[in-house]
């Protein structure tokens, strides 16, 4: 069984570095704070939050195509599941983020 | 399987110091009247509450102490906060190289902040829970808890689950059964709670 398992889990761990990397860069954005992605404000919030609201979106698909097996489905299907993500929650976000000032601090 | 198991384990164990040390809390905050934190600076650098009342933070009970009070979730609840806040101007007036940091980062003097706690301070909060919050606006405290406790408890039912998977593998009860359809179930669950995470970990943690 070993043997088997080694053949056919090495998609695992290029999942698990491609997540590691993307979550790396939000960290490492989120940490230096470039002060251009903090200062320029653009649809209600900073530039910085909009890349890591992206970038979220764009784990957030990949572990629903890998893990939950999306990827397996037919493309109709897939974008019926993955576009009213993309569309509702930034809407979501968009909401939220300007009714609750949170440029204020 | 295992490899989550621990890392499972190790996020739970990451996540309770991290409510510790926010309950705990840092420095200690000053409320003011617009609802915004502001904490007590040293210069132009953060220092603490602890500091400027010559408190020793990591004695036991010493907070009690220096509000001269048995049991401060009760007792601070009656009326104390004028006198704390007062106690705090008196030391500014002592020790002048002390001042405020308002919530816009922006450093006052020793005379402003005396200043400025007379007119706005409240009341003074150690920590973060549900009532306060030490770091900045309560409400954030509220959802932060909220969010990250309900996200650690299905965390924590996931782990569970995954152990009695894997005792079940081992036992060799799926291969009895003819598939591995519960264990496909549980991943899917697992993979729900860190789908959760990506987005928790974005709003609470980045943004």
């Amino acid at each position: 069984m070993a043997q088997e398992s080694s053949n056919s889990n090495w998609w695992i761990w290029k999942v698990f570095w491609i997540l590691l990397v993307v979550t790396g860069v939000e960290v490492i954005l989120g940490i230096i704070k470039p002060p251009f992605l903090v200062e320029t404000i653009f649809l209600g919030t900073k530039l910085l939050n909009h890349i890591f609201i992206i970038l979220t979106l764009v784990k957030a698909a990949y572990i629903v195509m890998v893990f939950m097996h999306l990827g397996h489905e037919v493309k109709g299907l897939r974008w019926v599941i993955i576009a009213p993500m993309f569309v509702l929650i930034p809407y979501l976000l968009f909401i939220l983020l300007v009714e609750g000032f949170s440029n204020y601090i | 399987m295992s490899l989550t198991i621990i890392g499972g384990s190790m996020f739970l164990g990451a996540q309770a110091w991290e409510w510790g040390h926010f309950i705990h809390g840092d420095r200690g905050g000053v409320n003011t009247e617009n609802e915004y934190i502001v904490h007590v600076a040293k210069g132009e650098k953060l220092s603490s509450i602890y500091d400027l009342m010559d408190i020793d933070k990591s004695s036991h009970n010493s907070s009690l102490n220096y509000f001269g009070l048995e049991d401060l979730t009760n007792e601070m609840k009656i009326g104390f906060d004028e006198e704390n806040v007062n106690n705090l101007i008196e030391k500014l007036k002592e020790k002048p190289e002390f001042n405020i940091r308002k919530s816009n980062k922006e450093y006052l003097t020793n005379l402003e902040s005396q200043e400025y706690l007379r007119k706005n301070a409240t009341n003074i909060s150690l920590g973060a829970n549900l009532h306060e919050n030490e770091y900045g606006h309560s409400l954030f405290a509220d959802y932060f808890f909220f969010i990250t406790g309900f996200h650690g408890f299905h965390v924590f039912s996931g782990v569970v689950i995954l152990i009695i998977i894997l005792i079940n593998v081992i036992k060799g009860t799926y291969e009895k059964r003819g598939h591995y359809e519960m264990v496909e179930k549980v991943g899917l669950y697992w993979h729900f709670v860190d789908l959760v995470w990506v987005f928790v970990f974005t709003f609470f943690y980045l943004v």
